[in-house]
């Protein structure tokens, strides 16, 4: 599999260029072209885990994520075009078993076939956040791509670091969190900052120059009202 | 007539000279801004059924014509969406565009629409394409960056990424697997084209925005 | 302070560099990230009615915070909320700069933020309705939506009203109608503001209000 990500940095997509009977996974709706001998099949699974994939898929639709993911395989050799939802730039993450790394649901694009692949709850208080609750954790070796709101750029933690929770784009393991408030009550209830996540430890912390929930409120409410 | 395109790729413009004389063809709402000395004339272009027609595109009823009054003038033309811009030269061929990707012109162009095949009023996009042909300029956007795809063979494009292709390109829409697939897979219906020709592809995809934005809008209140 | 604007034009932010006893002013909502030393208040600017009535008609934010780090240096990366260009200004005395009130991002804590209103026929419009001056001496950071041209005007320029940023104080402009009748109604151009006088205009290359027509008619019912 090579992976090459184009249109970078505004409107990123990643082309994957499979070998004969090579597959890749993504979320659903993410295909934007590919060559006529790739087929696509959909499915509950979870990338390496074969079997349990229905409890798996159930999990990752609490996450935000589509239920189903696709699986898109080449029958002589092909490509597949894959493009986010939002405006935004595509990075390509080669995990190679010795890390970990977590990431916000809605930031995952697709992924290599031997990746494993599972849910996190984000703990009570993200509740309150009004950001997702749910995170993905990667774990195994093979590649990721993933997508952010904006340009994405890291940060290596040692120490302490407080980022806005609709800013994460993912993180490795080795970084202990918590969700807190931004500052004294007056602060948190009114500078629109509200609850902030608290990063510690020593780790990559991978940010997105914007944050899509707060685009969504500020658009949302000025767009005719929906049925239901 | 000069123009440049700024901006690009991200947030791209089309900023244009006009002599005394000549005249610009623009969708509605597209000025940005102009030196004080254009004069703006709003028409319902080929009549009140050419307006109906560019309605089912999903252009709007209307198109402003700008032309400098005495010197020459400037122009600055933006699309709605944040996106590129590209221009075609046309002598005497046609294209097809997806409702939306129509800017502006320049010159002797007919903009006309064409039945874009049944399965297409399926899969959220406009039932109509707008064919552009004749001689001259023509500005057309994307939402997200545009890519120039050269086919030749056969090549399968999901429907809310068409921008542009040369008539000549046969196409086909249809489902994207079998039938789970189908219904499950998010992928909606793909474009099969075949042949040999130009296609302009681009990267984001607006019913898939509008997905997005839904759950962030207002519920309406019932009365029941 | 060190500044840098990085990730533009297009995803713009803003990384700043604080010492000790330095302050930065922003727009409620900015913070990206922060180090765990920044301290933040949050306060209202440009007076409680006119920044009540801002937030009522305009949608702005009445809160500012202001944020200092605490005992040792501190990083704060700001973020405007629609995507697009940020620009750094150094205000001197006499030499205001006028900002469509949405461009706000901040600015250092001592320059001093008037709501001016766009007149009536702006709110008709219905977009750049309010308008910030900002005077005094300092750094200021405003942000657009999509990218930002520089427009020397000496003498007259038309600009769509949704789509201006800021001006200097040379330029005095007038809202009026873009054509006849007709096209003031059907254009889809409606108000525009006439700009004259000898100054900087900046204007941004989209607006929310085309983003919202352009998604509208793809929204599910």
């Amino acid at each position: 599999m090579k992976i090459e990500i184009q249109n970078r940095p505004a409107y990123a997509i990643a082309d994957v260029h499979l070998e004969m009977n090579e597959s890749v996974i993504s979320e659903g709706g993410a295909m934007v072209s590919m060559t006529s001998d790739v087929t696509v099949s959909t499915s509950a699974m979870s990338p390496g885990g074969g079997a349990g994939g229905l409890l798996k898929g159930l999990k990752r639709m609490l996450t935000g994520e589509s239920f189903f993911l696709n699986k898109f395989t080449s029958s002589t050799g092909g490509h597949v075009s894959f493009a986010p939802t939002l405006i935004g730039d595509v990075e390509h993450i080669a995990l190679d078993g010795t890390k970990n790394l977590i990431v916000q649901s809605s930031s995952y694009m697709a992924c290599s076939e031997g990746l494993e692949m599972d849910t996190q709850f984000g703990g009570m208080k993200s509740l309150f956040s009004g950001e997702s609750l749910f995170w993905i954790k990667f774990s195994g070796s093979g590649d990721l791509i993933l997508n952010s709101f904006g340009g994405i750029f890291y940060k290596d933690v040692d120490g302490s670091f407080i980022v806005d929770t609709g800013h994460i784009v993912a993180f490795e393991d080795t970084l202990e969190y918590k969700v807190k408030k931004v500052g004294g009550l007056k602060a948190t209830l009114l500078s629109g900052e509200g609850l902030v996540t608290e990063f510690s430890g020593k780790g990559r912390l991978y940010m997105q120059t914007h944050n899509a929930s707060a685009f969504g409120r500020l658009l949302g409410p000025k767009l005719p009202p929906r049925e239901h | 007539m000069k123009y440049e395109l700024t901006g690009k790729p991200d947030y791209a413009l089309a900023e244009i000279t006009l002599e005394a004389g000549e005249t610009i063809t623009a969708e509605t709402g597209a000025m940005v801004a102009m030196s004080a000395n254009m004069q703006i004339e709003t028409k319902a272009k080929g009549g009140l059924l050419g307006g109906l027609k560019r309605m089912v595109t999903g252009e709007s009823f209307f198109t402003n014509n700008f032309h400098p009054d005495g010197d020459a003038g400037t122009i600055k033309l933006a699309p709605q969406a944040p996106g590129d811009i590209d221009v075609l030269k046309l002598n005497g061929e046609s294209y097809l565009m997806q409702a939306g990707a129509y800017l502006a012109h320049v010159g002797d162009v007919e903009i006309d629409s064409k039945f874009g095949g049944f399965k297409s009023f399926f899969s959220g996009e406009g039932f109509f394409l707008i064919k552009v042909s004749g001689n001259g300029t023509v500005f057309f956007n994307s939402y997200g960056g545009l890519k120039k795809v050269s086919i030749n063979g056969s090549y399968i494009v999901d429907t809310t990424h068409i921008v542009a292709f040369n008539e000549g390109i046969s196409y086909n829409v249809e489902a994207v697997g079998g039938l789970k697939a189908t219904f499950l897979s998010g992928e909606g219906l793909v474009c099969r084209y075949t042949g040999e020709g130009d296609l302009w592809i681009q990267t984001r995809s607006g019913p898939q925005f509008a997905g997005w934005i839904n759950p962030f809008r207002p519920v309406k209140k019932s009365n029941n | 302070m060190k500044q840098e604007i990085k990730h533009g034009p297009s995803f713009a932010s803003l990384f700043l560099d604080l010492e000790p006893g330095e302050k930065v002013r922003t727009e409620a909502g900015a913070m990206a990230g922060m180090s765990s030393n920044m301290k933040i208040s949050t306060k209202v600017y440009g007076g409680f009615i006119r920044a009540l009535l801002r937030k009522l008609l305009g949608g702005e934010s009445v809160f500012q915070n202001t944020y200092t780090p605490d005992g040792e240096p501190g990083q704060l990366i700001l973020s405007p909320t629609t995507p697009g260009e940020i620009r750094h200004a150094t205000l001197e005395k006499g030499k205001p700069l006028t900002l469509q009130a949405s461009s706000f991002l901040a600015s250092s804590p001592d320059i001093s933020m008037k709501t001016a209103y766009g007149g009536l026929k702006s709110m008709l419009s219905g977009e750049g309705l309010f308008l910030l001056k900002m005077s005094g001496e300092g750094d200021l950071w405003f942000n657009a939506y999509g990218n930002i041209t520089e427009i020397d005007v000496d003498g007259q320029y038309i600009v769509d009203t949704g789509h201006i940023v800021a001006f200097e104080d040379g330029l005095k402009f007038k809202v009026k109608k873009v054509g006849g009748f007709k096209s003031t109604l059907l254009s889809g151009e409606g108000f525009v503001m006439n700009f004259s006088g000898k100054g900087k205009l900046y204007i941004q290359s989209r607006t929310v209000s085309s983003l919202l027509g352009w998604i509208a008619p793809m929204l599910p019912r």
